[in-house]
């Protein structure tokens, strides 16, 4: 996993909840990296689930809610940080087909050892699109939260439902978006 | 908790948050500089491979320039190599910034230009070749190919051209494209040479064609002559002149017959057929033909076995005896003791089978240095040959041009003393199971139960004395005792007033009434009376319109001549029997139906295959060689009446004349079974064009083919 997403993650618990948090957090974890984090640098994914599962402790809301708000948040924050992304799409429908097909490519350009996880989308019709997220990693919530970010990026009136489809060898979650 | 405390976490967890920024500093350093050398490393890799193909493009024998991809203000040329400068005169700088355009002049192909120009445009690469000019304005012609560079957009951004010089290349296709043109002019004259001399040949070998025919002429005069000269009373040194002079004679005869053998084959008037043909048939005809001249000579003539082989094939029987005639006689020549033997087998070459046929004698043999001479017109083993043996040395080369002819080949095998093998091998096709051999006669069909009385009483009407012999021979054959013969359509009326008859055979072309008139009379006798007398035609008629003539005259049936015995049966068979029935059902068989359409058609076909069908002679003799002589006397009577009206009518304007002389002759020649005859003088009934010119030669050709069949009997006679 990126250094960006550990960065990022504090910044957001730092705004939200003061640079006390993060120091409790991590005196709760045992990281490899021993907390220590930079945007470019690599680290086990097993750290931010770690790192989550703390902060859950310490402000008392659900670890799923967590990771939720993180990726609605990161969203907004990729759009400040890369806004080469968000010159074409012009809708949220728009920018998730992208992601598979040219964001990831491009991302996997730079970052030839960035583990991605692998978004399928299908187009039911011009209301309807489906989503399948498959990883090694379990960050369907992440993901989810992602989309709801996108949603209100492009200020439209989706609705997600989602099913989880996880097997043996990898997390999957498929996720019904429709427009209204 | 006190402020002192306070602090002191303060200040740990700053020193904390301090040990982290550092540990990630350090980190991203580490990052750094692992990147860093990452890059410095790849930057190299690129430098050597750009050094390589920079060398590679730079020192290429083939020149080659990189342009922008802009195609419609030009493409600006932002590379060339080496190459380029020694090829088009042009130092790189004077070319950086120009357009390929520099390269072309007033006879560059504006055609190529544009389709390379297309071609490009769709990001298609080209392959050309396109004439260029040098700085100081030499024309060169290169071998061009240009692709489109794609950046990883899928966008041309350059092109490449690689260019060599084909110049010289050029200058050595056009040398050779001359000496092709040259080459053709030569082959071309060679051609035309050839068909010159072929076409001279032609003419040369139609000359002794029509000599041969102009010299038979008087030949048969002399020969005539000669005959009758031998008839009367002569005292022993005349006699002995006489037959000198008759013997003579038969040798220029045959030596003419050679010389028009050959010339036909040379102007390629032979032609050969493919029939089904009984083979036993075949190879018997000849050692009937040969065995009384062996039996003289003392020399046993015998045939190989013949099991094994098919019975009936597809080919040509005719040349097939004429090749084996040739060989037989050639045997006969030369042999003076111990035998001849024929051998006929099937052998295999390849998948192909093969009819081998072998002619062995004790004769004398051929030296191994002649043999291959033999076959060559006007050769002769040995000169002093020709003084023992006579002979024109024709007989092999027609032989093996007949082979040829066929397809097959010829050889022979000799030791010299010891006599010789001939050979002949052709390509076979065995004919399918149940096709009929056209020189084989059909077993007669078993009809007792219908089969009439033999005291029937049958009028044969026919003008021709052998033709009357044949059918009342045939009749009494079959059975028929009380046949009475009449001359024509006039007689055959009275006959019928005065005699109850079951069937009329009736003869078509005839003097006084003919045929169609006299059954055109007789059935308006009848007309009211309730009486149907049955007429069956006999005609030598072999068109498919004279049916419906004989029908249309009132007839009830048809029967092409030469007349077969089991048909004849077939005919008063189902006449007989159906002269007691309703008229009705005669007119459903009066009307010409597809079916015996084609059956006639299939007749019309049966005709002539042999040049002479001795099996059909000696159906009427029973092999009686001495009522053959009579029959044989009669006809050639009737044949020399029939030439003497053709000659009155080849200058005369009546066409009718001719063809009714024609006719005739055909009718009885068919009968008697010289069917070549037949077939010639069919050609003179049926000639289109009627002028004297044609009659002349087609009179020629009727006395040939009179004169052959003659030659034929008189050796059977011999």
């Amino acid at each position: 996993m990126k250094g960006i997403v550990f960065t990022e993650l504090f910044d957001m618990v730092e705004g939200l909840f003061g640079p006390d948090m993060i120091d409790d957090v991590l005196d709760d974890c045992e990281l490899e990296s021993g907390g220590a984090y930079t945007t470019v640098g690599t680290y086990h994914h097993t750290e931010l689930i770690q790192i989550v599962s703390a902060l859950s402790k310490h402000t008392d809301i659900p670890f799923k809610d967590l990771v939720q708000k993180y990726g609605h948040h990161l969203f907004f924050r990729f759009h400040e940080l890369m806004p080469t992304f968000f010159e074409e799409p012009k809708s949220a429908f728009d920018f998730l087909e992208s992601v598979h097909d040219y964001i990831h490519v491009e991302v996997k350009k730079l970052y030839p050892d960035a583990a991605l996880p692998h978004f399928e989308t299908h187009r039911e019709n011009d209301n309807e699109l489906t989503m399948i997220y498959k990883s090694r990693c379990p960050f369907a919530d992440f993901a989810h939260g992602l989309m709801t970010g996108c949603i209100s990026f492009y200020e439209e009136d989706i609705t997600i439902e989602s099913e989880d489809k996880n097997t043996e060898e990898e997390y999957s979650r498929i996720f019904n978006l429709t427009k209204h | 908790m006190d402020t002192t405390q306070e602090h002191s976490k303060q200040i740990e967890r700053l020193g904390k948050r301090l040990t982290r920024e550092k540990n990630a500093r350090q980190q991203a350093e580490t990052l750094l500089e692992e990147k860093s050398r990452e890059l410095y490393e790849l930057n190299k890799h690129l430098a050597e491979n750009a050094r390589l193909l920079e060398a590679t493009v730079v020192n290429a024998n083939d020149g080659v320039v990189i342009t922008s991809a802009d195609l419609e203000n030009g493409p600006e040329i932002i590379y060339v190599n080496d190459a380029i400068t020694s090829i088009s005169g042009y130092e790189p700088e004077e070319l950086i910034g120009q357009t390929p355009r520099i390269f072309q002049g007033k006879d560059t192909d504006r055609e190529t230009l544009e389709i390379l120009k297309s071609r490009l445009k769709v990001g298609k690469s080209f392959k050309g070749e396109l004439k260029n000019y040098s700085k100081n304005g030499e024309m060169y012609w290169l071998d061009i190919s240009i692709m489109p560079i794609f950046d990883t957009e899928g966008q041309i951004t350059h092109f490449t051209a690689i260019e060599r010089d084909i110049t010289e290349r050029k200058a050595v296709e056009n040398q050779m494209k001359d000496y092709a043109n040259t080459l053709e002019l030569m082959r071309e004259e060679a051609v035309e040479a050839q068909e010159r001399a072929e076409a001279s040949n032609k003419a040369k070998s139609e000359f002794l064609a029509n000599m041969s025919h102009e010299l038979r002429t008087p030949m048969n005069g002399i020969i005539g002559m000669t005959e009758m000269l031998l008839d009367s009373s002569l005292d022993v040194e005349q006699r002995e002149n006489a037959e000198t002079l008759r013997g003579s004679g038969d040798s220029l005869l045959s030596i003419l017959n050679d010389i028009l053998d050959i010339s036909k084959i040379e102007a390629g008037e032979l032609t050969v057929e493919t029939v089904p043909f009984d083979l036993g048939v075949t190879v018997r005809q000849v050692i009937q033909l040969y065995w009384p001249v062996t039996n003289d000579k003392g020399i046993d003539l015998n045939v190989g076995d013949l099991e094994g082989l098919p019975d009936v094939i597809i080919g040509d029987p005719g040349r097939i005896q004429q090749v084996l005639q040739n060989l037989v006689s050639n045997a006969i020549k030369f042999t003076e003791e111990g035998s001849i033997t024929l051998g006929i087998q099937m052998r295999y070459k390849g998948q192909q089978p093969q009819l081998y046929i072998s002619v062995t004698d004790t004769g004398i043999g051929i030296p191994a240095d002649k043999r291959n001479d033999i076959f060559e017109k006007f050769t002769q083993a040995d000169t002093s040959v020709t003084r023992k043996f006579g002979g024109t040395g024709l007989g092999l080369a027609i032989t093996q041009q007949l082979v040829e002819l066929m397809h097959g080949e010829i050889g022979v095998d000799s030791c010299l003393g010891e006599g010789s093998t001939f050979w002949f091998m052709l390509p076979m096709t065995v004919a399918q199971e149940g096709v009929q051999a056209v020189n084989i006669y059909e077993e007669p069909q078993d009809t007792d139960q219908l089969k009439p009385s033999s005291d029937i009483k049958i009028l044969a009407v026919d003008d021709h004395p052998v033709n009357q012999i044949f059918i009342r021979k045939v009749l009494k054959k079959l059975g028929f005792s009380d046949v009475d013969l009449a001359e024509n359509g006039k007689e055959a009326l009275e006959y019928i007033e005065n005699k109850v008859y079951d069937i009329v055979l009736m003869d078509c072309q005839m003097p006084e009434i003919d045929g169609y008139q006299a059954t055109t009379l007789l059935r308006e006798k009848e007309q009211g009376t309730g009486i149907h007398l049955p007429v069956v035609a006999l005609t030598a008629n072999a068109m498919v319109g004279d049916r419906e003539k004989c029908l249309k005259a009132g007839m009830d049936d048809y029967l092409s001549k030469p007349i077969k015995p089991e048909k004849l049966m077939g005919l008063i068979t189902k006449w007989i029997n159906r002269a007691d029935g309703p008229l009705e059902e005669a007119a459903v068989v009066i009307a010409p139906t597809q079916e015996s359409t084609q059956e006639f058609i299939k007749d019309e076909v049966d005709i002539d295959v042999v040049a002479f069908d001795l099996e059909r002679l000696e159906m009427f003799t029973d092999g009686d060689m001495e009522e053959e002589k009579e029959l044989l006397d009669m006809f050639f009577e009737q044949a020399a009446l029939s030439i003497s009206a053709l000659q009155e009518a080849q200058h005369s304007d009546d066409e009718d004349d001719w063809r009714a002389a024609a006719h005739k002759l055909k009718g009885s020649a068919a009968n008697f079974g010289a069917n070549g005859l037949a077939d010639v003088c069919l050609t003179a009934e049926k000639s289109e064009e009627c002028t004297s010119e044609v009659k002349v030669q087609m009179l020629a050709a009727i006395q040939t083919s009179l004169d052959q069949t003659q030659i034929f009997l008189n050796k059977r006679h011999a």
